[in-house]
Formats: structure tokens, sequence, C-alpha cells
């Protein structure tokens, strides 16, 4: 009968023995995000006058504009999967 | 554990409530027949299985209940999970169509603007200041940087 106090341990042992196996994946990113950049374009060695390097610079600008607005775009999509990640693990048990 | 994963809860947890009585009965009854000569015989082999019965109840007993709780926190960040990537879906639809929108008014920008110096041409060059190799140069350093071919 003294044996019987064993029931209690292996009962407790029993609720001690399990995992939880969940894995939750890295979110993927919107393509143009993912493109390479455009480098900007140099002015050509026979463009001497001031309209040349207005069309080129006016040109790098909208470049750059186009990848400020990736970039501002890159930062919305950490701040969103970052605030998406925390909402879904914090209130984990 | 893992492969409980794979046995609905239902039957799980008749067999753990099934294992756990019928090894109190077989215990007890191996106690009580003990002195009934037909069953005297078993009497050994009853209480050591009821025994082991019993062990291995109150085992899948205090498991049980950890791996339904489990269970259902499984789910639910399952569940919270595919909400999550559902959401970065949707914001993923929205920023593209910002950049595909917002690109084309960034390039019509630059062509139009491109345009009006070409229309304007003649009046920019009018002041006859030409750019010299060297400045070209220097133009595409700062802008390439120096270090960079």
């Amino acid at each position: 009968m003294k044996l019987l106090a064993l029931i209690p341990i292996l009962f407790l042992i029993g609720c001690a023995s399990t995992t939880v196996p969940v894995t939750m994946n890295f979110p993927q990113a919107p393509e143009p995000l993912l493109e390479q950049p455009e480098s900007l374009e140099p002015l050509p060695a026979d463009a001497n006058q001031v309209s040349d390097l207005l069309q080129n610079s006016t040109v790098n600008y909208g470049k750059y504009r186009e990848l400020q607005l990736k970039f501002e775009q890159w930062q919305r999509w950490y701040k969103t999967n970052r605030r998406l990640h925390e909402e879904t693990t914090t209130n984990e048990q | 554990m893992w492969l409980l994963q794979l046995i609905p809860s239902s039957w799980l947890e008749f067999a753990a409530v099934a294992i756990l009585v019928v090894g109190v009965v077989l215990f007890f009854a191996g106690q009580i027949l003990k002195h009934i000569p037909f069953f005297k015989q078993y009497n050994l082999p009853m209480r050591v299985i009821g025994f082991i019965l019993l062990l291995l109840g109150a085992y899948f007993n205090g498991g049980l209940g950890v791996e339904l709780e489990y269970r259902e926190r499984i789910q639910e960040m399952k569940d919270r999970i595919a909400i999550m990537e559902q959401k970065s879906q949707e914001e993923n639809v929205q920023i593209i169509e910002k950049i595909v929108t917002e690109t084309k008014i960034v390039q019509q920008d630059t062509a139009e603007t491109t345009y009006l110096i070409e229309q304007m041409k003649e009046q920019i060059n009018k002041q006859g200041c030409e750019l010299s190799p060297d400045v070209i140069e220097l133009y595409n350093e700062g802008m390439i940087g120096r270090g960079k071919e």
C-alpha cells in the first residue's frame, strides 16, 4: 500500500512533460521593396550646357524621390510587422 | 508526447480514465478476493497488473490535463498567427499600391520637368555659361562618390 504514494508523484510528472510545437514564419516583404536601387546617372562628358546639367539633375532627383518613397515604405512595413508580431506574442502565456 | 497530438482529445480522455479505473478495480479486487479460494491463485498477478495500470492511469491523467490545455493554447496561437499573416499581407498590398501610384507620379513629374527644360533650352543656355570638363567631373564625383566607379 506504501507504493500507492507513487501515484500522485507520477500524476505530477505527467503534468510536466509537454512542449508547444508552434512556429511563426518570418513575414514576406513586398516585391518592390526588394528590388535593387537604381544608380544615379552621371553627366555625359559631352554635355557642356547648363540645360544638360538641369536635365541630369532632374532625372536624378526623380530617382532619389522614388528611393525615398521605397525607404519610407520599408519603415512602414517594419513598424507594422513589428506591431503585429508584438500583438501576437505579448499575451502568450 | 508529440504522438499524442495525433490522437483526438475524447479518445485520450476515455483511455486515461479507463486505464485508471481498470487499475483501481484490479488492485482492490486482488486485495479483497485474496481470501476466496478460487481467486487466491490470481491474487498476486491481479494486484501487480492493477498497480501498474493505476500508476499508468495516474501518469496519463496528469499529462492529459496539460495536454488538453496546451492543445487549446496551440490552437489559439495558430489563430493569432493566421490573423497576423493576413494583416501583414493586407499591409503589403497597400504598400505595393502606394509605391506603384506614387512612383508613377514621380516619373510623370520628372518627365514634365525635363520636357520644360527641353522647351526652355535656348533660354537657359542664352547666358553663354558652358560647362568645362572639370565641372562635369566634379559634378559626377559629388554624385557618385570619389572612391566609386
